[in-house]
């Protein structure tokens, strides 16, 4: 499915971001703005689940990758994962893959 | 040589020439100069243990305490501090002098300093394990230092946490303690053999006075520590003492908020923030009782290295 997406849908993690997972959350670092964000369980699993894929993935795809490894045990769906990602665009963690 | 060894009237003289004093005060040296009589009963008071280089022709601050060259200097006096020779706060009336002069030399760390990681913050530690109380002005931040250094535990700073960006540890200053307004007497009860200075009053921050730090933590000063604790302390009339665990993200936001550097020092500030918060267990402290909240951290077991 993910593959089948629309292209502006899918991201990979800006490789300039820092970041560090403790007790399951995460803090990330913008070198190009020096900006700091804490982020939430949730959030985190979407941020681990991104790091490595250099091709993109959009929020279907990211869903079961998640669901594989560890989240709270709340139900979760594409769309939550889809706005996560939007956030992560909007903060400037993520970026669009090179076509 | 230690600044108690020159003779206070030759401490004065020095202080008052063009070649002042230099003090050595953890990883730095401040050439000091001053014809003000209450600097040099401060530094002769607080500083005593402290290493002074008697011929030093290099030092990392240069600075001077003296008042303005104003006719002010006969109608409401005033005092100056200066580094580098240039004025860096507004003049204060003249009976402040050592209070400027420990505020400027907070000031010198803070403003030229970039090859550590700097957060207000006070600090202390127990054997080789640094407990770091971060807060804002007013939290009670430097009476529980106090405390606890009259207590046995190591004094690093009371305001500054100086960290080296290579090895990840922590470093000290072990000068006075800053105490404001109704701290002094809680500290004279707690610990009526520590020795503080008289009380200046009507500064900026209410009536300041210093506790002197004792020698053992002058003469280990340099010698790092590791973070064991992050607790963020907050003073509360009445409160119960409460230690509250933090989660760590949580913790490393407050800990950058509280940081001089940490954006300066870009992703080198970002990774030894993080390395000393997931070395350290994190917590949220109030208290009213000064005994209960020493007691409360003689207790605590530093987590596995």
């Amino acid at each position: 499915m993910g593959d089948m997406a629309r292209p502006d849908q899918r991201f990979v993690l800006d490789p300039a971001v820092l970041w560090r997972q403790m007790d399951g959350e995460a803090v990330v670092f913008l070198p190009a703005s020096g900006d700091t964000h804490r982020l939430d369980r949730f959030a985190t699993n979407v941020l681990a689940v991104l790091e490595g894929h250099t091709a993109g993935l959009d929020a279907e795809t990211v869903l079961p990758l998640m669901r594989h490894g560890a989240v709270d045990d709340e139900p979760v769906s594409v769309d939550d994962v889809a706005a996560v990602l939007q956030d992560f665009r909007r903060l400037g963690l993520v970026e669009q893959p090179a076509s | 040589m230690r600044l108690a060894e020159i003779p206070e009237a030759q401490l004065r003289h020095r202080l008052a020439g063009p070649e002042g004093v230099t003090l050595v005060t953890g990883p730095f040296s401040t050439r000091i100069r001053s014809p003000v009589a209450s600097v040099a009963r401060g530094l002769a008071d607080l500083y005593g243990d402290v290493r002074v280089e008697p011929d030093a022709d290099w030092a990392d601050f240069h600075v001077q305490v003296r008042a303005p060259r104003t006719p002010r200097r006969w109608f409401r006096p005033q005092v100056l501090f200066l580094s580098e020779g240039r004025s860096v706060f507004k003049p204060l009336a003249f009976h402040q002098a050592f209070p400027m002069l420990e505020w400027g030399l907070n000031w010198c760390v803070t403003a030229n300093v970039k090859h550590h990681l700097l957060f207000h913050a006070a600090v202390v530690a127990r054997e080789d394990r640094a407990l770091i109380l971060p807060a804002p002005p007013g939290s009670g931040k430097s009476t529980l230092c106090a405390g606890l250094v009259a207590s046995g535990w190591r004094l690093l700073s009371d305001e500054l946490a100086i960290v080296d960006v290579e090895a990840g540890t922590l470093t000290g200053l072990a000068r006075p303690v800053s105490l404001k307004n109704a701290s002094i007497e809680v500290i004279r009860s707690f610990a009526p053999d520590a020795f503080v200075s008289d009380p200046c009053h009507d500064t900026l921050k209410g009536t300041v006075a210093h506790l002197r730090p004792p020698r053992a933590s002058v003469d280990r000063a340099l010698a790092p520590v590791r973070p064991a604790w992050v607790v963020f302390p907050r003073f509360e009339p009445g409160a119960e003492t409460r230690l509250t665990p933090r989660v760590r993200t949580s913790a490393f936001m407050e800990l950058a908020r509280n940081a001089f550097n940490y954006t300066v020092l870009g992703r080198l500030g970002f990774r030894r923030t993080a390395d000393l918060i997931e070395r350290s267990v994190c917590y949220d402290f109030t208290y009213s009782r000064l005994d209960e909240a020493v007691a409360t951290f003689n207790a605590m077991e530093p987590p596995s290295a």
